[in-house]
């Protein structure tokens, strides 16, 4: 199959005619066997992109299909295709796990002996044996986030969308949710995971979808993900012409911005690549060695805090 | 894995999340527990309207002892009652001043006069009258004059005998409808309670000639070949009793007079009482049509009164419970991601909602049944019981429409629940005053009538999603004043259940 696992086409949400839309033509995909990472400043459409995904909320415009079904027109397949964890969980306080799980289990059609034995299983997976009879009232969040995964997981979806699913875990959990989303990738599935905790982000993301304001500003790619480990040569230059991207690509992966040379994955020490500058006669001003990651390539696209005049954590959209 | 439908495991798991709602379990039995009540609506609805006195007298130990019990016409006692004994010397001693005996009747309706006199021929007369009676508008009590108690002492010291009109009663529920029960006021020797004594009862045919409470023609018959009522448990006891025509054998000089014998044993089999003086008139099979009817009236009137305001409480509690608060409080999108519709799940609710309610209802209206056979004797008939409770469901059915609707709308509880409450005064209360400014409205048209106002304010109860259970029990009432036929009423609450809910699942499916 070669179409992806979410496709999301001109996404457009506004939540009131008064409001300003939480999604402007918003377009992105998770392809098979990869972790997109979705990250932005508050309010910058996340959880609404998700929400859509997960057919809680529906589309002002645009189209969306999870493995192929268009969550407004085939809700009821689509829901099949996607497991979703949502920021906040909220369930019926007196409810208790297991009765709880085993309704959900239901929509799958999973019942009697073997849909309570699998949603055992997936309690204890998710680290809540012993608490299958407890009522949620008693749960602490990060137990109300355990059993939204086993709720997720339900009916084994090719697809997981999960919102700041890290929010409230323990360090426990964290490894858990990190394994489960590489083990997810690794059959082949695809995850769709948006958190604030970009180094979350950067350490199991495939890619990465950056959004501000309700629109994708930037997708980072596999490469520039790599880059964000390797060593940078940050070089500045008051001569610069295209020859020394030339010069420079044998130290390594060369990047121009304005009088600035940027050599990803330097190979060479800084004098070194100095002297050679000096010699076929550009005029160095300045050198560094910097590493760079996906909170600089974040802030790049998004501008500092404050640079464009909405603060971070200002909220726009989702409720 | 055993796979189940998602609407129908769903729904199951939403019908027993309303079945074990303790808010709604609170209201079930409320409901049944106010269902149980009807019975004493038929008592409260004829109300106290007559006294009725029983007396025997016995002699033994040189005094003349005489009870009387007095009771209603539900076969209740009535405490505190003055009795009254006057005996007076022999009959044909005119001038011998009266000796008067006074007491009052004890909770258990009885009261006991002794008199300690030689054995003569004395003249009685006694009354009973409640000192309440005439300030509650019912009768003046018993009196009875004239009698003599030379048979109290004659016969074998300490044997009991029944003075005035005898030891038996046919009670009725209301003084205007016979009743399938029978009060039997009986003490044996000296007095002594009966309890334990069985009583047996048989059809004959009254002897040609004979008047009602002339010789007995009939010889005392074993208990084998009688009908047993009952067994004594006090002095006065109330038996169901209905008889069936076909149970009438046996001819006696055969006349069309039906009579009841009624016979008393001991616990031994030794026989204590024969009774023939009943009419079986009196215990003829009440008229079936005219006992449905007012069963009928008395259901639907009840089930307006009580469980028609009940019910819409009980839509608003469980329509907020299983969806409008899941819903207001996000809980219901972790059930939305599923693989099941947006309508799909607002039906689902809407009819684990609908369902629940039907079981508390069906479970009232079973109580109400019972109930009115272990009175009345008849069972109200399925028609009866389908319209009730279809009446109720619609009532049921647009209020929880109407919750869930406006919880679409609005993402407070208070806006929500404050809406839907309202919105049931004004149905409830708010339309009595507009019904009541309709009717005189048109009345004070040109050419207006009670009968055209009744009609337009009936046709106005149409817009009452209330009106339903309402319309239905006038059409027992009175047909051809109502002015909208069944089929205009069975119209108007389809559509009071559908509009809500049309809405409220389009809204679900279009609307986030």
């Amino acid at each position: 199959m070669s179409f992806p696992l979410l496709e999301v086409r001109g996404l457009y949400k506004c939540y009131s005619r008064s409001a300003e839309p939480a999604i402007q033509s918003l377009d992105l995909e998770v392809r098979r066997g990869e972790i997109l990472g979705l990250v932005g400043l508050n309010g910058a459409g996340k959880t609404t992109t998700i929400r859509v995904a997960a057919g809680v909320a529906l589309p002002s415009a645009g189209r969306i299909l999870v493995n192929g079904h268009d969550v407004v027109r085939e809700k009821t397949e689509a829901g099949r295709q996607a497991g979703w964890v949502p920021e906040t969980p909220l369930f019926e306080p007196g409810a208790r796990a297991l009765p709880l799980l085993r309704y959900h289990a239901g929509f799958y059609g999973l019942s009697g002996t073997s849909g309570r034995e699998l949603c055992l299983k997936l309690l204890s997976e998710v680290g809540l044996q012993g608490q299958e009879r407890k009522r949620f009232r008693t749960f602490s969040q990060g137990m109300k986030k355990r059993f939204a995964l086993a709720r997720a997981l339900l009916g084994d979806p090719p697809l997981l969308l999960l919102d700041e699913v890290l929010n409230g875990l323990d360090p426990e959990g964290v490894r858990y949710v990190r394994e489960l989303v590489v083990r997810h990738r690794s059959e082949g599935k695809g995850v769709l995971l948006s958190s604030h905790i970009l180094s979350e982000v950067e350490q199991v993301a495939d890619r990465v979808a950056i959004i501000h304001h309700g629109r994708g500003v930037r997708i980072l790619g596999p490469e520039e993900l790599r880059s964000s480990s390797a060593r940078v040569l940050k070089i500045t230059i008051e001569n610069l012409d295209d020859g020394v991207l030339e010069l420079l690509a044998s130290f390594g992966t060369v990047q121009r911005e304005g009088r600035v040379v940027y050599i990803i994955g330097a190979r060479g020490a800084p004098a070194e690549v100095t002297a050679e500058l000096v010699r076929r006669g550009y005029r160095v001003s300045e050198i560094g060695s910097e590493k760079r990651t996906l909170e600089s390539y974040f802030f790049e696209a998004v501008g500092r805090p404050h640079e464009d005049g909405h603060p971070p954590g200002e909220s726009r959209g989702a409720p | 894995m055993t796979r189940l439908p998602f609407p129908l495991r769903g729904f199951l798991y939403e019908l027993r999340r309303g079945l074990l709602n303790p808010a709604l379990f609170a209201i079930t039995v409320l409901l049944v527990v106010i269902s149980m009540g009807i019975v004493t609506t038929f008592h409260v609805a004829s109300g106290r309207n007559y006294e009725s006195c029983e007396e025997v007298a016995w002699y033994v130990d040189g005094a003349y002892h005489f009870v009387v019990h007095v009771h209603d016409q539900h076969a209740l006692p009535i405490a505190g009652v003055l009795t009254n004994i006057s005996l007076s010397t022999a009959a044909g001693s005119p001038g011998s001043p009266p000796i008067y005996f006074e007491g009052h009747t004890a909770p258990n309706g009885s009261s006991q006069l002794v008199a300690r006199l030689p054995v003569a021929d004395y003249v009685y007369s006694f009354f009973a009258i409640d000192p309440n009676a005439s300030s509650s508008g019912w009768g003046e009590g018993c009196l009875f004059s004239g009698g003599n108690t030379t048979a109290i002492a004659t016969g074998p010291p300490g044997s009991v005998h029944s003075l005035a009109w005898g030891t038996w009663t046919l009670v009725g529920l209301d003084s205007s409808i016979p009743s399938p029960q029978l009060l039997l006021f009986f003490l044996g020797p000296n007095g002594t309670s009966p309890t334990g004594d069985q009583a047996f009862w048989a059809g004959a045919f009254n002897a040609s000639g004979r008047a009602m409470g002339g010789p007995n023609p009939f010889p005392p018959l074993p208990e084998s070949a009688m009908h047993r009522l009952g067994t004594f448990r006090g002095d006065a006891q109330v038996f169901s009793f209905a008889v069936p025509n076909a149970t009438w054998t046996g001819c006696y000089s055969c006349t069309s007079d039906k009579v009841v014998q009624l016979e008393i044993f001991s616990p031994t089999g030794q026989i204590l009482l024969e009774d023939t003086n009943l009419s079986a008139s009196d215990f003829a099979p009440v008229p079936t049509g005219l006992l449905v009817n007012q069963a009928d009236s008395l259901t639907f009137s009840f089930m307006s009164e009580y469980v028609g305001l009940i019910a819409p409480f009980m839509a608003i509690v469980a329509a907020y419970a299983l969806y409008a608060r899941d819903r207001i409080s996000g809980v219901l999108e972790t059930t939305q991601c599923g693989p099941i519709s947006r309508e799909g799940l607002a039906l689902s609710r809407w009819a684990a909602v609908l369902v629940t309610l039907a079981v508390s209802l069906v479970v009232s209206l079973a109580v109400i049944s019972v109930e009115i056979h272990s009175v009345l004797g008849v069972y109200l008939p399925a028609s009866v019981l389908l319209a009730t409770l279809g009446a109720v469901l619609v009532e049921v059915g647009a209020f929880s429409g109407l919750v869930m609707l406006l919880s679409r709308f609005s993402r407070s509880h208070v806006v929500v629940l404050g809406t839907a409450f309202g919105l049931f005064l004004g149905f409830e209360v708010g339309w009595t005053f507009l019904d009541n400014f309709l009717i005189s409205y048109v009345q004070a048209l040109p050419g207006g009538s009670w009968v055209s106002a009744q009609s337009v304010a009936n046709q106005f109860e149409l817009l009452n999603p209330l009106g339903t259970l309402f319309l239905l029990s006038r059409i027992y009432v009175n047909p051809p004043l109502l002015g909208v036929t069944q089929g205009e009423i069975g119209l108007a609450g389809f559509l009071w259940v559908m509009a809500p809910l049309v809405l409220f699942v389009l809204h679900a499916r279009m609307r986030d």
